[in-house]
């Protein structure tokens, strides 16, 4: 009934099986950018090795995984910011609906919407909705208290309606004047 | 009503998940953590052979004879330079973790650092018990030491350097740099709320500093009062307040290598309550992390100069190594222009203005397309 007792190799190979790809992913939506994420993600196992001995109960292993996780992409955004000021931008908007690409447009919007929000209510929306995560361990994750992790999801959620209901204006106001001008000459 | 899902959250999990599945790690991350792990520990064998040492007491019979004594020969070494070595700081992070999160196992020297580099600054008040009290006449030299000050841009807290003037008692029992430290800190509980509150009331009132001391290698600041936060209660507030003390403290004694935070004469773990600390002294956070965007250095909030040449100026990551400053007198702008750092990042800018008797107000900003971002401000006066 006792669990396996691991060194602080095993808990690392252990670990990566069990976690290190659901981790990248999650580091991968904080800094949008798949090679940073892998190198977070890393990193941080490499500090949990390190703080194997104090850990002791490998029930905490993953919430300190990704209290590591979350950290470190916090840092790695504002080194970027520092670097380039801002994440060059995915680009342009997604190239046309006409190949029924739908779904990538909604996504495009959905996270581009999320890019804009401050850093802490995009972790709080992100380790909630992707990662599934309770308040309990987003706090814990984001090293802040409850009642912050409701404040910035509902403050994060009424920005990101905000932001949308701003773009489809937008589309909007982009796709009717064509009609209109047609009408007026 | 309030039953009904939110659309919206179905549309982000979905968001989120479809793009998460687009994710694919390469498939050598384990590789590459084991190879981070043996060049963090440096001789890799040894670490293993020290951990599993300290884990399993019946390993070391087995273990080769050498690494036996010398870990039995510098018993408390080993056990500080395997926390040193094993837990690793996380950039930026230093401070906030619960138990041993992430954040918490910043590297703390305890007592190490003292074996390695006792400094006559650090052994001298043990030393010197009181016998110096017969000195006839205390010489006092005034220093200019850094202290720090919080810088908040956005929801972004920083620190930034200013400096203040501390009177250092000569031949006096306690050593220099721990007369500087606590001149520097003084100047950030005692001095006014100029240091403690340019640009955020982080420190509820009433936080005094008591005293500050140099002991094996750390610094212990000991504060009195409620010593909780302020206005502010979040976790970045918090970081910035104690990394405020940090940077001041180890600049004004460098010979310390991390701050032990005391209240009310004991050693806390809880910071502020939202940010887990080592008892043990935590150290600098990393600069990237704590330095702002963009900062005023000159004139300081509520300086006075007189009329004339007037410099001003501040640090910071502009975008396109470009900041906007205005001064403005009785809210219309005065004079204005653009200073060039030649630097995306973190660089320091200043130039002189002529200003005639009045008081002002100096804002600072980069322009980008979106507007002015990370704006400052600073009031200062100028007499004749």
């Amino acid at each position: 009934m006792a669990e396996p007792h691991w060194e602080a190799d095993e808990a690392v190979t252990e670990l990566y099986g069990a976690h290190y790809r659901s981790l990248v992913r999650l580091a991968t939506l904080l800094v949008r950018d798949v090679e940073s994420a892998e190198d977070i993600v890393q990193d941080s196992f490499v500090a949990m090795h390190g703080a194997w001995r104090r850990l002791r109960d490998q029930e905490r292993a993953l919430p300190y995984l990704r209290q590591a996780v979350v950290n470190r992409a916090r840092s790695a955004l504002r080194r970027r910011k520092v670097e380039t000021k801002y994440a060059p931008t995915p680009g342009p908007d997604a190239p046309s609906a006409e190949y029924g690409a739908i779904d990538s447009l909604e996504r495009d919007a959905v996270l581009a919407a999320l890019d804009k929000l401050p850093v802490r209510q995009r972790e709080t929306l992100v380790l909630r909705y992707y990662s599934d995560l309770s308040e309990a361990q987003i706090a814990e994750a984001m090293g802040i208290s409850r009642g912050s992790v409701k404040s910035h999801a509902s403050r994060g959620m009424a920005a990101l309606r905000e932001l949308l209901e701003e773009r489809k204006e937008h589309q909007q106001k982009v796709d009717t004047p064509a009609e209109q001008g047609g009408e007026q000459t | 009503m309030s039953d009904e899902r939110d659309p919206l959250e179905e549309r982000l999990r979905a968001a989120l998940a479809a793009e998460a599945d687009d994710v694919q790690p390469t498939g050598d991350g384990l590789s590459r953590i084991r190879h981070r792990i043996g060049e963090r520990h440096g001789h890799s064998w040894w670490a293993r052979l020290r951990d599993q040492w300290m884990t399993r007491p019946a390993f070391a019979a087995a273990a080769s004879v050498g690494v036996i004594v010398l870990g039995l020969g510098t018993t408390v070494a080993v056990g500080q330079a395997s926390d040193r070595g094993l837990i690793p700081p996380l950039p930026g992070t230093s401070t906030s973790a619960s138990s041993p999160t992430p954040d918490a196992t910043t590297p703390t020297p305890s007592k190490e650092p003292t074996s390695k580099s006792p400094t006559p600054d650090e052994s001298e008040p043990t030393k010197k018990p009181s016998t110096t009290k017969q000195r006839p006449e205390p010489t006092f030299t005034t220093v200019e030491v850094p202290v720090y000050r919080i810088t908040k841009d956005g929801s972004d807290y920083g620190v930034t350097q200013a400096s203040a003037s501390v009177r250092v008692q000569e031949g006096s029992r306690r050593s220099e740099q721990e007369q500087q430290a606590e001149g520097a800190l003084r100047a950030i509980f005692d001095g006014g709320t100029k240091l403690r509150s340019a640009g955020a009331g982080l420190w509820q009132d009433g936080t005094k500093l008591d005293d500050a001391d140099l002991l094996d290698g750390m610094l212990r600041v000991d504060l009195a009062g409620p010593a909780g936060n302020g206005t502010d209660s979040s976790a970045e507030a918090a970081r910035a307040a104690l990394q405020q003390v940090v940077f001041t403290g180890l600049d004004a004694a460098p010979s310390a290598g991390s701050v032990q935070i005391r209240v009310n004469g004991s050693p806390v773990s809880s910071f502020w309550n939202v940010l887990t600390i080592s008892p043990d002294g935590v150290q600098r956070g990393d600069p990237a992390f704590t330095r702002p965007f963009n900062a005023i250095t000159s004139p300081e909030e509520g300086a006075t100069a007189a009329a004339g040449s007037i410099e001003i100026g501040g640090e910071g990551a502009y975008d396109g190594g470009q900041v906007q400053w205005e001064i403005r007198q009785d809210g219309q702008v005065v004079q204005s222009g653009t200073q060039s750092t030649g630097t995306n990042g973190f660089a320091s800018w200043s130039t002189t203005v002529e200003l005639t008797p009045g008081s002002y107000q100096l804002r600072t900003f980069e322009q980008t397309s979106s507007g002015p971002q990370h704006e400052q401000k600073a009031s200062f006066t100028i007499t004749d």
